[in-house]
């Protein structure tokens, strides 16, 4: 893997901006071969990470810093996101999807961000704040069949 | 993230005019997420509490695939048309 990521975006921790990021990681989700609904889990997850940020570090403030760093990935194939902030810095042990036995609102986020991505790492930031590794590689058949005009598109 | 307050202010004044079917159509929603499928969840929950139906209408692959990921789809009922809603 490069050093350098592929692409470094920092945003504000505004929630109008959800909308265009998930837009953006599904473009280049695409471009990497990742099937349609392999897309659209990607974008929900990265948008989930990003809300939580939101939300719980930066308690709905829209002026919060927030890095998001992406690797591109090739053996193998995948992505690797990596999100920052300088928000409120929680205990990773204490960062839980629910029991989904237990039917209620609340903590599907964690949830589907860790059934989404392959990997998926929460640790406290030096400096203050929190960064969240996602790594999300190509399932067997979206690497046997890979969306090759898609693919041949993008910018090695 | 931002529709889910006001979905629930909408959802909590049909409730209480205790409607013996709540029907939710989702054909025109191309994106839901975990705060969207939560306000689903209690209303879900508060239709079952008043003893209503509650069925969704034309979710669209995205939506079902955020139900699908948090193992909540078998817990709704879902269709595709008002007209199959709106049947027992």
């Amino acid at each position: 893997m490069d050093r350098e990521p592929c692409i470094s975006i920092r945003l504000f921790s505004d929630p109008k901006l959800l909308a265009p990021i998930r837009a953006f990681v599904d473009g280049l989700s695409k471009c990497v071969g990742f099937s349609e609904k392999s897309r659209g889990l990607l974008s929900l997850a990265v948008d989930e990470a990003l809300a939580n940020v939101i939300r719980h570090g930066y308690g709905e403030r829209s002026d919060g810093l927030i890095w998001l760093n992406i690797w591109r990935l090739q053996e193998p194939a995948g992505l690797r996101i990596v999100l920052e902030d300088l928000g409120r810095s929680v205990d990773p042990a204490l960062i839980k999807g629910r029991d989904l036995a237990d039917v209620r609102p609340g903590g599907l986020g964690v949830h589907i961000i860790k059934e989404t991505m392959t990997e998926s790492t929460w640790e406290s930031r030096p400096g203050g704040g929190m960064r969240l590794t996602l790594v999300k590689l190509l399932a067997p058949h979206e690497r046997a069949n890979p969306s090759t005009t898609q693919s041949e598109n993008c910018a090695k | 993230m931002s529709c889910a307050p006001a979905i629930r202010k909408a959802v909590a004044g049909v409730m209480r005019e205790r409607p013996g079917r709540l029907i939710m159509d989702l054909s025109a929603v191309s994106y839901m997420d975990s705060s969207g499928i939560a306000t689903l969840v209690e209303a879900l929950q508060q239709s079952m509490r008043n003893k209503m139906k509650f069925v969704l209408v034309g979710v669209t692959p995205q939506v079902r695939s955020a139900f699908e990921i948090t193992k909540l789809v078998s817990m709704f009922t879902m269709v595709a048309t008002i007209d199959d809603a709106t049947k027992d």
